[in-house]
């Protein structure tokens, strides 16, 4: 539950400073000599959802023109960050990814064979994390047919799976609420169900089936709960159904007695 | 037992006088053209009986404060026991009684019912018609949802642009600068006071006259009305029992359906009203449509007039615009064909008013309707996207 509500949070966050846009990078005194660097970043969703700016990362003042300025200690300015900086940097934001990670085979940044978040991710260029990233990335470390590259298409499976359950109920849900209007309340469910989704994404940056398969049974759960009501609300549509079948027998045998009643007066 | 009570209320209110009376106003013979059309009456009292019923029963759990509203309607909506069924007879017995209303003025209408001497019945009639749709008008506010708060707020101007008066009524009515927590008792209490009082007053002095004058004939108004020998000679039946069992039936059918549509599409509920974010495509309750789709076309200060001069036109009808002595639909075709043209414009209107600032498909093409109404095809990459 804090989880959820941490990540609505950072949701809300998120929100607030993509309303504002993302900035000119002509302004952006930092990529005047790292042109290159603020080319790739300028195709990142981190700038195109106005989220962050080279300070976020590297410290400093983006804006202003005085390089011993900008880059002063007083700024917090880190210039590259090393290995061991890479996941506390990204973990700034990503808390729910990078404390999983610490979980996780990769955890430990001293290692230089190990991975860190930029191995996967990129740095300059991120882009939104996608299921697919595994296809590219796991395979540059891990040989095929090896231990963890089974796991990775396991979770990967596990999580397709809950995608596909997902736009099945909300289709279902979709649908079935627009003839019965008391299904809407369980689109509240459905919305807590996908932040739960969400979780899970972050949660294969500890690569532990376990976790992820407990995890999705409880999002299973919820939804099953979902469709349950979807059922239940389709049963009652065919009982009242039935009722107004009966009401209309009803008033059909009323009009007969009715029309019996006038013949006797004529 | 029975006779007992009965003695003893006869002795003191002569309840045997009194039946005698109702019995011979009851059985008063009816003119012999009377048929299917002239039930829609008896079946609007019967609705609006069934209508107050289930008012009451809404207003055991409705709170009327903007902030405790939408919950208590999402409540008896979802969660007490049968309150979904009460609220959906109540709804959809909203929109039967406003249509059946246009349906019986019409009525009254072909059959020059509205001319001397049952001109004020008429404007009684009349009269009840603003009641209902004052009803729908206040009632559509009380569920506090989006689309119920933005269409109030959209009728609310426009009142207000009306020259002179508009901004004091608009305020009258609100309570307030906005639609807000005022607003919703006001209309709360005319919704559930006021409106029925001056309902049933219209009600009984509406149903009085009808049996005091009796059923207009299709004669001419300078012509002497037919007795009750000369309706009986001309076939007439008693009103008691013969045509009331024609009422029975078309009441038994109008709840039939009132029930089936109660069951089988229940009214939803929107999101609860937002003051700060205006959602799209407000529109409001259908026979509000014509007015609000004119206000498209014309000046809001010229076309928020329309409304109160139509009702204002229909009051008059029987002492200026129409005075012929004709009564019979087929010697008044002039008068017709101009009611007709009226109806068609009001039809158009709401059709347009239906269709404007939507997207849909007809016969497997995609059309967006602008504001105004008008149909844009949609390209086939376009439909995805929208």
């Amino acid at each position: 539950m804090t989880a959820l509500a941490l990540i609505a949070t950072l949701a809300l966050l998120a929100g607030a400073v993509a309303a504002s846009g993302p900035a000119d990078l002509d302004e952006v005194y930092c990529a005047l000599c790292h042109y290159e660097e603020g080319d790739d970043f300028a195709t990142s969703t981190h700038y195109h959802r106005g989220l962050l700016l080279c300070n976020d990362c590297h410290g400093g003042l983006p804006f202003e023109s005085e390089e011993a300025v900008a880059k002063s200690p007083e700024t917090g300015f880190i210039g590259k960050p090393s290995r061991q900086q890479v996941a506390g940097v990204c973990g700034s934001c990503h808390i729910a990814a990078a404390d999983f990670l610490a979980r996780g085979p990769h955890a430990d940044a001293a290692d230089p064979d190990n991975a860190t978040c930029v191995s996967c991710h990129g740095n300059h260029r991120v882009q939104r994390a996608e299921l697919t990233l595994m296809d590219s990335t796991c395979g540059a470390c891990h040989a095929v047919g090896s231990a963890a590259l089974e796991t990775g298409r396991e979770i990967r499976q596990q999580l397709e799976a809950g995608r596909s359950l997902v736009d099945r109920v909300r289709s279902e849900l979709d649908s079935a609420a627009a003839a019965a209007p008391v299904l809407r309340r369980e689109v509240a469910r459905l919305g807590a169900a996908v932040a739960s989704l969400r979780q899970a994404d972050a949660m294969t940056h500890a690569w532990d089936r376990e976790i992820i398969a407990a995890w999705i049974a409880e999002f299973e759960g919820e939804l099953g709960s979902v469709e349950s009501r979807i059922r239940e609300e389709d049963e009652e549509r065919r009982r009242r159904g039935w009722i107004a079948g009966a009401v209309w027998l009803f008033v059909a045998a009323n009009l007969i007695l009715l029309r019996r009643q006038r013949k006797v007066m004529r | 037992m029975f006779s007992r009570i009965r003695g003893w209320l006869d002795e003191r209110l002569d309840v045997e006088g009194a039946l005698a009376l109702l019995d011979r106003n009851l059985r008063k013979r009816l003119p012999s053209h009377v048929n299917w059309l002239f039930t829609i009456g008896a079946v609007l009292t019967a609705l609006l009986i069934l209508q107050a019923l289930t008012g009451v029963l809404l207003m055991v759990y409705y709170k009327p404060s903007a902030a405790a509203a939408h919950a208590s309607v999402e409540s008896i909506a979802y969660d007490i026991t049968a309150g979904w069924f009460v609220r959906g007879l109540h709804n959809w017995g909203s929109h039967l009684i406003v249509l059946l209303a246009c349906l019986h003025m019409l009525r009254v209408f072909l059959y020059g019912g509205y001319k001397k001497p049952r001109e004020l019945n008429w404007v009684v009639g009349v009269l009840l018609l603003a009641v209902i749709v004052g009803f729908g008008f206040t009632g559509y506010l009380l569920p506090w949802d989006q689309v119920s708060y933005w269409g109030t707020v959209v009728a609310t101007e426009a009142l207000a642009s009306i020259p002179v008066l508009g901004p004091f009524i608009s305020e009258f009515m609100m309570g307030a600068a906005e639609v807000s927590d005022a607003t919703l008792g006001r209309f709360y209490v005319l919704h559930v006071i006021l409106l029925p009082a001056a309902l049933a007053v219209l009600m009984g002095l509406h149903l009085f006259l009808i049996r005091y004058q009796g059923i207009s004939p299709l004669s001419r108004t300078d012509e002497p009305e037919p007795g009750p020998e000369q309706l009986a000679a001309a076939g007439g039946k008693p009103f008691f029992p013969n045509h009331t069992l024609v009422d029975l039936a078309a009441c038994y059918i109008v709840v039939g359906l009132l029930v089936t549509l109660a069951l089988l599409a229940p009214p939803g509920l929107g999101e609860p009203a937002d003051p700060l974010t205006t959602p799209p495509g407000i529109k409001p309750e259908w026979y509000l449509l014509p007015a609000y789709q004119l206000l498209k076309y014309v000046p809001e200060a010229v076309g928020v007039q329309a409304p109160p001069l139509f009702l204002l036109a229909l009051i008059l009808l029987p002492f200026l615009l129409d005075r012929s002595p004709e009564r019979h639909p087929a010697r008044r075709p002039r008068v017709l064909a101009a009611a007709g043209l009226v109806l068609v414009i009001i039809l158009a209107l709401g059709l347009l008013g239906h269709f404007a600032d939507t997207r849909r498909t007809i016969m497997g093409k995609t059309y967006q309707f602008d504001i105004l109404g008008r149909p844009a095809q949609v390209a086939p990459a376009d439909e995805v996207s929208g």
